[in-house]
């Protein structure tokens, strides 16, 4: 592959931005939002420029680049994507962009909060585009820990609790992962964390069982695998809205992308091994993510556990080891992270609006504030599944993979998405239709700036909505190599 | 006589000895003397030292040894000492009538150290050892109106002259057997003789004055203690140049050839995990910050003997390489500890409170100093840890390192805690709003300090091969 290094410039656009901001003076408030805003905007272009140069029949890793780090030790920098890294990193561009302006109006400790947050997104443009298993699991940890600092610094709601909470969740499951992946490059007998290289050996029956639990659960914390989930919610509500964006929205996805991407890569035997019980964990996060979701009063709950439960879709599908699941997947974590973006940047305005999250509290907010409204409602029928939005393809395509391999995991599954309709329209119409709350302040609708993000999220979910293609050509020769290194 | 040349740093130690000595019986303000001397001493002999980084050479009858390992230690202990008079500043934390003998004692331990690092002879080694641990005996309960500092005192002194007995016990056992006192002949009659309990006895008892200034467990029960009664530049002193000295003696002693699978490895493996467990478990309940850095040590120390243990070129490597990360966290935890608080008083983790407003610097460099200690990403502690973990899965250790990998997550409990009333809690004091003034060297240091870690977290390269290099010329 010929051309600039796309893939490093765009883990350093973030980085640059980083060290900027830094340099700016913090009583500068503007400079430095106006500095967060340039590198999501580089990040942004750059990726667009990687998605240009992305040859969508191509095969393998492409726009690989390499660089000897640490040779003695196996360590490299090895950079390459394919159509699922591909996908994530434009959501990730994605959701950054937007989250730097749905923070706009932040006003407290400003300098230090978009030096997390580019921190943060910094870790995660790395773990998509990382193929050496150390710098996978470094900016994996570079993402997890400014959460800490986001959440406990910026946030609401029993924040020191949540942040602490999800810190050492998401850490104990990288406690799990450093070991597992360190025995496997060592049972492989090459001196190299190189995913491709570890992809060529072939590790005994026996190892894979035990590892692959490791990295499965080890993973799974993050993406917020039953039952150890608890963190996630609790996180979701403490964050601020640009965080639960990225979090909910980036963050939960570097959990399955790691499952995908290392455990079921390199432990294909094992995969099938534990393939029903992974399906059975998924099957309970839909289930009961759905029915606590069902129960709750506070906006923000709602959609930590609607997540619980649409990360199981996205666990069931890669459980199903199918072409097809593993598609749905994937499209699944994309248009999961969209629609939860916008979700919580909805409630992101009605709180900073209305200082409640109560459902009881609110109520008849679409004849107040319409748009404000219309950004929520849109984010909840995509959540349900309802056809024109980009989950619908997502649900459908994990539902056919299933009805193949586990018809009755299919069969709870429809189920679920009931509820899921349920728990939307109890919202929908609780909160936003019917009279409006006689204590509410006057509030007015979003002003244009700030709708702008939002207005970006629903763009994308109808757009991919009605083109589902756009993600699936893109998807698909990476899932069918996957499915086919499965069989 | 060229090959003199290799013991600059040595030379070095000496005039800055003699200059010291001769600024505390000058008149005038002897300690303002002393503390110039040392600073420009401390450049002297880090300049000495990177001078003769890639020097070789044999003195005193094969007694003492120049290598790359040897200079490459002395080169993090000479670190160590500079940081550690940096940091002690006009040593205000000790007593007022010998606050520039403080100086010349962190100097002479200074000298102990470098020649440990260098002494290949059994007596040597211990006399070394010795040297390094009586001038921090003398310096630990001379700290100014603070109870505590002379308990601390004593316990070190009898906790360090009982490991010391144990020492000496352990080398007359292991000369009886061997017939030398030089580790080279020693090693090879060892090596012969792995299934006599009485070497591995010995070697295990010769190692305990080496674990006890690494705060081992067993040999841990002086560090809290010690961290919280010694002023700050002391304490600093025996967490930085003292730890880097002990990694490398005790890289030496096990280096010396097939201990691989024996007791003594299993021993050290049981050690390390019961330091990086207790370690930990005791830091959770801290308040007193030097205290908690003091129960992270021993659980640092737990993780550096999970690389020994794996007794390969690669672990050793790794636990210099740690050592010298290790170093360096320290030392920016100490910088901070020793700014934020008067040098009476230690600090709590109450008087971090509100540190991001009253000094941005200040709380950054404590939040990376503490991540680096977490080991998390970007910083050092990361590959360092990865490092250490890798080649003991390369030796089997497989247990070991997933209790290590639970332990580091654990870890991150009290650092999270700390970092948390740095960033997070309001001042509630006036004592605790009031500004932090920091010099121009103050302000450099923390700098330099933070992004040393970075810089080494994201590409130890450099730094790494000269590990290896080192460790190389230990197992010959």
């Amino acid at each position: 592959m010929s051309g600039a290094p796309l893939l490093t410039l765009l883990v350093l656009c973030p980085a640059i931005g980083l060290l900027a901001i830094l340099l700016v003076p913090g009583r500068f408030k503007q400079a430095v939002r106006i500095t967060a805003l340039l590198s999501a905007g580089a990040s942004c272009v750059v990726t667009a420029l990687i998605a240009l140069r992305f040859d969508i029949h191509g095969s393998g890793f492409q726009l690989a680049e390499q660089a000897a780090w640490m040779p003695s030790v196996g360590i490299g920098w090895h950079a390459g994507i394919d159509g699922i890294s591909l996908v994530l990193l434009v959501l990730t561009a994605l959701v950054f962009l937007t989250g730097v302006l749905v923070m706009w109006e932040l006003d407290t400790r400003v300098k230090e909060y978009f030096a997390f947050m580019t921190l943060l997104v910094t870790g995660v443009f790395g773990v998509f585009v990382s193929l050496d298993l150390f710098f996978f699991l470094f900016f994996y940890e570079v993402a997890v820990l400014p959460m800490y600092l986001l959440i406990a610094i910026w946030g609401s709601t029993r924040k020191e609790y949540g942040a602490m909470k999800l810190t050492l969740y998401l850490l104990a499951g990288t406690a799990l992962v450093v070991p597992a992946v360190l025995i496997t490059v060592k049972l492989s007998g090459v001196n190299s964390f190189d995913l491709t290289v570890l992809a060529q050996t072939t590790l005994s029956g026996h190892a894979q069982l035990v590892l692959y639990p490791m990295l499965f659960l080890g993973f799974g914390v993050l993406a917020g695998v039953w039952p150890f989930h608890t963190w996630s919610p609790v996180g979701h509500v403490a964050a601020p809205t640009a965080v639960s964006m990225l979090h909910a929205g980036v963050l939960m996805k570097l959990g399955a992308y790691g499952i995908l991407r290392v455990a079921m890569t390199l432990m294909p035997q094992a995969a099938h091994y534990w393939a029903p019980a992974t399906a059975a964990l998924a099957v309970i996060n839909i289930v009961y993510g759905a029915f606590i979701a069902l129960a709750q009063t506070d906006l923000k709950f709602v959609i930590g556990y609607s997540s619980v439960s649409h990360m199981g879709i996205v666990l069931l599908g890669l459980s199903t080891l199918t072409a097809d699941g593993i598609n749905g997947a994937v499209f699944q974590m994309f248009s999961h992270g969209v629609m939860t973006a916008l979700f919580f940047a909805a409630v992101g305005y009605i709180y900073d609006r209305y200082h409640t999250r109560e459902i009881g509290q609110l109520g008849g907010l679409s004849r107040q504030v319409p748009v404000a409204s219309a950004f929520f409602i849109v984010a909840a029928l995509t959540g349900a599944g309802v056809p024109g939005f980009a989950s619908f393809w997502a649900e459908l395509l994990v539902f056919l993979g299933t009805l193949r391999v586990y018809p009755v995991a299919a069969a709870i599954v429809v189920g679920a998405l009931i509820l899921t309709l349920a728990y939307s329209i109890r919202v929908i119409v609780l909160a936003f239709f019917g009279q409006p709350h006689a204590k509410h302040p006057d509030v007015k609708d979003v002003p244009p700036f700030l709708a702008l993000p939002r207005a970006l999220l629903v763009a994308v979910l109808v757009v991919v909505g009605f083109w589902p293609r756009l993600v699936l050509d893109v998807v698909s020769p990476a899932t069918h190599a996957l499915s086919g290194l499965l069989r | 006589m060229s090959g003199w040349l290799a013991v600059l740093p040595e030379l070095a130690l000496a005039l800055t000895g003699l200059a010291i000595f001769a600024a505390l019986m000058a008149r005038g303000d002897a300690a303002v003397k002393a503390r110039r001397t040392a600073r420009v001493g401390a450049v002297v002999l880090l300049a000495a030292c990177l001078a003769t980084l890639g020097a070789s050479g044999d003195f005193l009858y094969h007694s003492y040894l120049v290598n790359t390992f040897s200079q490459l230690v002395k080169l993090a202990v000479a670190l160590g000492f500079a940081l550690s008079v940096f940091v002690t500043r006009d040593a205000a934390g000790q007593r007022e009538d010998a606050r520039g003998e403080t100086f010349f004692f962190l100097l002479t331990s200074t000298a102990g150290l470098m020649l440990m690092a260098s002494a290949v002879e059994a007596v040597a080694l211990y006399l070394a050892l010795e040297i390094a641990s009586f001038s921090l005996f003398v310096l630990v309960p001379l700290r100014r109106g603070f109870a505590a500092g002379k308990e601390a005192g004593l316990k070190f002194l009898v906790v360090g002259l009982g490991a010391s007995i144990v020492t000496l016990f352990g080398l007359s056992i292991l000369i009886g057997l061997t017939g030398t006192t030089f580790l080279g002949p020693m090693a090879d009659s060892l090596t012969l003789r792995l299934h006599e309990p009485a070497a591995m006895f010995g070697l295990g008892l010769f190692t305990a004055g080496f674990l006890f200034k690494l705060a081992l467990f067993p040999f841990h029960f002086w560090a809290p203690d010690v961290y919280e009664g010694a002023s700050h530049g002391v304490a600093a002193f025996v967490a930085t140049a003292s730890k880097v000295a002990a990694v490398a003696v005790l890289a030496r002693l096990l280096s010396l050839g097939g201990f691989a699978g024996s007791a003594l490895a299993a021993a050290l493996a049981v050690a390390a995990a019961v330091s990086m467990t207790l370690g930990n478990l005791v830091a959770m309940v801290q308040r007193d910050v030097k205290r908690m850095l003091a129960y992270s040590a021993i659980a640092q120390a737990g993780y550096i003997v999970v690389g020994l243990v794996a007794f390969s070129p690669d672990g050793l490597a790794a636990a210099l390489l740690y050592a010298v990360f290790y170093l360096l966290m320290n030392a920016a935890a100490f910088l901070v500890v020793a700014r934020v608080s008067d040098a009476v008083a230690n600090p709590s983790l109450d008087d971090l409170r509100g540190l991001y407003q009253r000094s941005p610097l200040l709380a950054a460099t404590l939040l990376i100093a503490l991540f680096a200690l977490a080991g998390v990403p970007p910083t050092a502690g990361f590959v360092g840890k990865w490092l250490l973990f890798r080649a003991a899965v390369g030796s089997g250790w497989w247990w070991l390192v997933i209790l290590g990998a639970v332990n580091s997550t654990a870890s991150v409990y009290y650092y999270l805690v700390a970092v948390k009333h740095a960033y997070l809690l309001p001042a509630e004091t006036p004592a605790q709003q009031r500004a932090i003034g920091l010099t121009f060297g103050d302000r450099a240091l923390c700098y330099l300090l933070s992004a040393a870690l970075i810089v080494l977290g994201v590409w130890p390269t450099q730094l790494l091969d000269w590990t290896q290099r080192a460790a190389a010329t230990l197992l010959r």
